[in-house]
């Protein structure tokens, strides 16, 4: 019983998301739609010239700010872990001060500095913004990994006759590839979700798939907005998909016996 | 020599983003909140731009507004999520818990938008949640719902925040829960411990920073939050990160300070209350499980 | 492959080893023995180049060392963990050091089989360190260190990590493979029985430096001080006089072929024997099913005797004790 529940808590809303993306829109009372359209798909994916601009501009922009955030997370991570004393309280806090400013303030004082550089207005303005945001949790995933790796492993390493860059490049990348992949992945999921900041920083000149999708919810155009949930969803899904097999499969390696 | 030249390369990217972005922003709202803004020709450093922005009409009513909001929102998140986390750890079912992750996985990928749209899909008043009631014959009229949504209350917002903290809070406090042995659920036992007492004495005072945490976490987050506020807008009750939004649109160049000094002054209300709001439920906490 | 270690120097906030000197002979089972704390895994860092140290110099083969960084001394070490790689197979973690070296395919995967082979290890190249047992994997670990052929093999307290059957084994496995490739050991441990058991020499640390090296009888009957002797198990030490070829104190004489003076003696508990008479009487029995101890005392004077077997005499009885010449003595 617990799992039909649990099983149509997941799926009516998408049952629900894909009927509204096909049919007009059907007046109270009724709870099942009696006509079916294309008009909502074809309005998004072919009459709105801004949707594939605006996919690019997202898919660009969450990669970039992955990438953006994930290095500097994991070299914060790596500092952390092997050069300062540890996950202290004290530096998880200083880490996870951009979640604990109210947001719009944030932005707000984000954008008054970004209008003096030139990256106002531009997508790689939005990509600093956004990964500011995203660096705490980018940080927390390298320290999880770093910290799992054996101290030892290095002297192990030299004894052997490798060096530096060879024991980063066969033993720790390897390693923490998993988490990179997690990092990576969560920095573009917030990146893509991101609006206010988007709207704010990139003023109205970067569109992304979100502000494309604010005023369909603001006017409770519920066909629009579900087609850009149905696409959305789907192409987010496919790559947690992706990345929870590529991880699952590396991960049997990495638990480490014998300690 | 080389290790500390390490380190400091390796910590300058986040140092550098956090006091540039954050706090050089900061600082130039602050600046500004004194009237200090040398290239539209303000000169002069003055405190009157607090008073004014005081005394803006709605200012306070909007910031307990928020408060009220994230507090409701961010304790129902708690308690729920600290909850299912709990029956999940102890729960035998294998298959049921990994459908219970996937969902809470899923509450935590989509993004805040698309559950206020759900939200409004199900709780409006020509919902579905409505339409089935008609259907069940308790309901005639759409305006027999209640308005959930745009109400004065804005349960609509909190709709959203907790369908969306729930997950969080669940699965970080699930993380921690289960890596609390089974061997201290089996001690508890000998020694005559219920479930109630097992629950309260090991599981709660092991997982309180989590819960702390993700609780202060989301607090902030609600507080601060635009987007889900704005749709859901009602005349009388607006978040104060709406207001913000609409004084920061104002075209004249006069009420730039003022509006610099509401956004200090809510960012100091914000810090202090999340502050406040996690010792707060740590003291809860802490007292529920003595 | 020859070691020498001259006038090493470890300090960290202290000095942890003061200027201590070493040799190992080519083919040699050195083992460097103490209690705990006393520096021997520092010793075997030093030689690794693994941690920062002063000293003459380190040479192997004639050869110094002392400069080079850890990579490029060939050096095998073995640590206390068997701390394998865990994203490689087994055949890839031996072959780790070859990779480096850049050996080509067939001289790796001929030289992976060998181990593989020698170490016991068949059938079990492509699995995951954590698809194995505690023993298997420090197998490995050695299989590991041993690969590239170092000109000498460092051990630190490889077995501590595994239970006492297996370490018996373990160690006897080790010793046969010694043997057979002539390698040269410096193996660290602090259980006094499998250095008794495996090595061609103990060193004893203590104090920041080696106190005594010798083969392992001499370190056992000869201890040159009684921390010495009292590590390796129970001893009874009686001071006294020697006058005449005979060894006297208040309860007990000798005979004792040294100069005149003073000494103080030792004899362990299973070196002396129980007969009847009534010089002592017994005050303790402890049974131990394949042997049986006495605490024998004799006015204020306490002596531990080692019988074989089970118990003959009980509490109260009253015996004298009979000991042959005395060959283990510390002068004074």
């Amino acid at each position: 019983m617990k799992k039909i529940m649990a099983w149509s808590i997941l799926l009516l809303p998408l049952l629900y998301l894909l009927l509204l993306s096909l049919n007009s829109y059907f007046k109270f009372p009724a709870l099942i739609p009696k006509t079916f359209t294309w008009l909502y798909w074809s309005d998004v994916l072919l009459k709105n010239p801004l949707f594939y601009r605006g996919l690019i501009s997202s898919v660009i922009i969450g990669f970039i700010t992955a990438c953006l955030s994930t290095l500097i997370g994991f070299m914060t991570g790596r500092a952390v872990v092997y050069h300062l004393n540890g996950f202290t309280k004290t530096i998880a806090i200083m880490i996870a001060i951009p979640l604990m400013i109210p947001g719009m303030i944030m932005f707000l004082g984000m954008h008054q500095i970004l209008i003096h550089t030139p990256f106002i207005n531009s997508i790689l303005g939005v990509v600093i913004a956004h990964t500011v945001i995203c660096i705490p949790y980018t940080s927390n995933i390298a320290i999880a990994y770093f910290a799992g790796i054996p101290r030892e492993f290095e002297a192990v390493s030299k004894t052997l006759g490798g060096k530096g860059i060879v024991t980063f490049k066969k033993i720790i990348f390897p390693l923490i590839l998993p988490g990179i992949m997690m990092s990576m992945s969560i920095s573009f999921l917030i990146s893509n979700t991101e609006y206010f900041s988007t709207f704010l920083i990139g003023g109205g000149k970067v569109i992304s798939l979100s502000m494309l999708m604010f005023p369909y919810i603001t006017n409770a155009d519920y066909g629009h907005t579900a087609v850009m949930g149905l696409i959305f969803i789907g192409v987010h899904s496919l790559l947690f998909l992706v990345v929870q097999i590529l991880i699952k499969h590396r991960q049997n390696k990495v638990f480490y016996g014998g300690d | 020599m080389d290790r500390k030249y390490r380190k400091l390369v390796l910590l300058t990217p986040i140092t550098l983003l956090y006091s540039l972005l954050i706090g050089g922003g900061f600082w130039i709202i602050l600046k500004e909140s004194f009237g200090n803004i040398p290239t539209l020709g303000f000169e002069d450093v003055t405190f009157s731009y607090y008073s004014k922005a005081m005394y803006t009409n709605g200012f306070f009513h909007s910031v307990l507004f928020a408060i009220y909001l994230a507090v409701v929102s961010s304790v129902l998140s708690m308690v729920i999520g600290t909850w299912t986390a709990y029956r999940l750890t102890r729960a035998k079912n294998q298959k049921l818990k990994r459908l219970i992750n996937s969902i809470m996985g899923l509450g935590i990928v989509l993004p805040y938008l698309y559950m206020v749209f759900l939200t409004m899909l199900f709780f409006s008043q020509s919902g579905v949640i409505s339409r089935l009631l008609h259907a069940l014959n308790l309901i005639h009229l759409p305006s027999d719902f209640p308005n959930l949504l745009y109400g004065r209350l804005g349960i609509g917002i909190i709709i959203v925040y907790v369908l969306k903290g729930i997950p969080f809070v669940t699965l970080l406090t699930m993380n921690v829960m289960s890596q609390i042995s089974i061997d201290f659920e089996q001690v508890a036992m000998t020694l005559g411990g219920n479930n109630k007492q097992i629950f309260k004495k090991i599981y709660l005072p092991l997982s309180r920073d989590t819960i702390v945490w993700s609780g202060m976490v989301l607090f902030a987050y609600d507080l601060g939050s635009f987007e889900v506020p704005y749709i859901f807008s009602n005349l009388k009750s607006k978040s104060f990160s709406v207001m913000l939004y609409s004084e920061y649109l104002k075209p004249s160049i006069a009420s730039i300070p003022i509006t610099m000094a509401m956004t200090v002054i809510l960012f100091g209300i914000g810090i202090i209350s999340v502050i406040l709001f996690a010792l707060l439920v740590r003291t809860v906490i802490r007292r529920f499980h003595r | 492959m020859r070691l020498t270690v001259e006038n090493l120097t470890v300090s960290y906030e202290e000095k942890v080893i003061d200027s201590l000197n070493l040799t190992v002979e080519n083919g040699e089972f050195c083992t460097l023995i103490g209690h705990s704390g006393t520096g021997k895994s520092t010793i075997l860092k030093s030689i690794a180049g693994l941690i920062d140290i002063q000293a003459d110099d380190i040479t192997l083969n004639g050869d110094s060392i002392l400069t080079l960084p850890a990579d490029k001394r060939e050096i095998g070490f073995v640590f206390q963990k068997p701390l394998l790689f865990p994203h490689l197979t087994v055949e890839e973690n031996i072959s780790f050091s070859l990779e480096i070296r850049k050996w080509s395919s067939i001289k790796k995967s001929n030289r992976v089989n060998e181990l593989i082979q020698l170490l016991e290890l068949e059938g079990l190249g492509k699995r995951y360190p954590n698809e194995l047992s505690g023993g298997q994997q420090q197998r490995v670990a050695i299989g590991r260190a041993m690969a590239f052929n170092p000109k000498i093999l460092l051990m630190d307290e490889p077995f501590s990590s595994l239970d006492p059957q297996l370490r018996i084994s373990m160690g006897e496995f080790l010793k046969e493979l010694q043997v057979k490739l002539n390698l040269t050991i410096v193996f660290v441990t602090h259980d006094p029985w499998e250095a008794l058991r495996l090595s061609d020499k103990i060193a004893f640390v203590h104090q920041k430096t080696i106190i005594q090296k010798d083969i392992p009888s001499v370190i056992y009957n000869n201890p040159k001080t009684k921390i010495i002797g009292d590590f390796f198990g129970e001893a009874n030490w009686i001071e006294g006089t020697v006058l005449d070829h005979t060894f006297s104190c208040e309860f007990l004489n000798t005979e004792m072929i040294v100069e005149d003076g003073l000494y103080t003696i030792f004899i362990r508990p299973h070196q002396i024997e129980i007969i009847e008479g009534d010089s002592w009487y017994i005050k303790k029995v402890k049974h131990l099913g394949k042997e049986t101890h006495y605490q024998l005392k004799c006015e204020n004077h306490c002596l531990w005797v080692e019988v074989k077997g089970e118990a003959i005499n009980k509490q109260g009885d009253v015996v004298t004790i009979k000991i042959d010449k005395i060959k283990h003595y510390l002068k004074r």
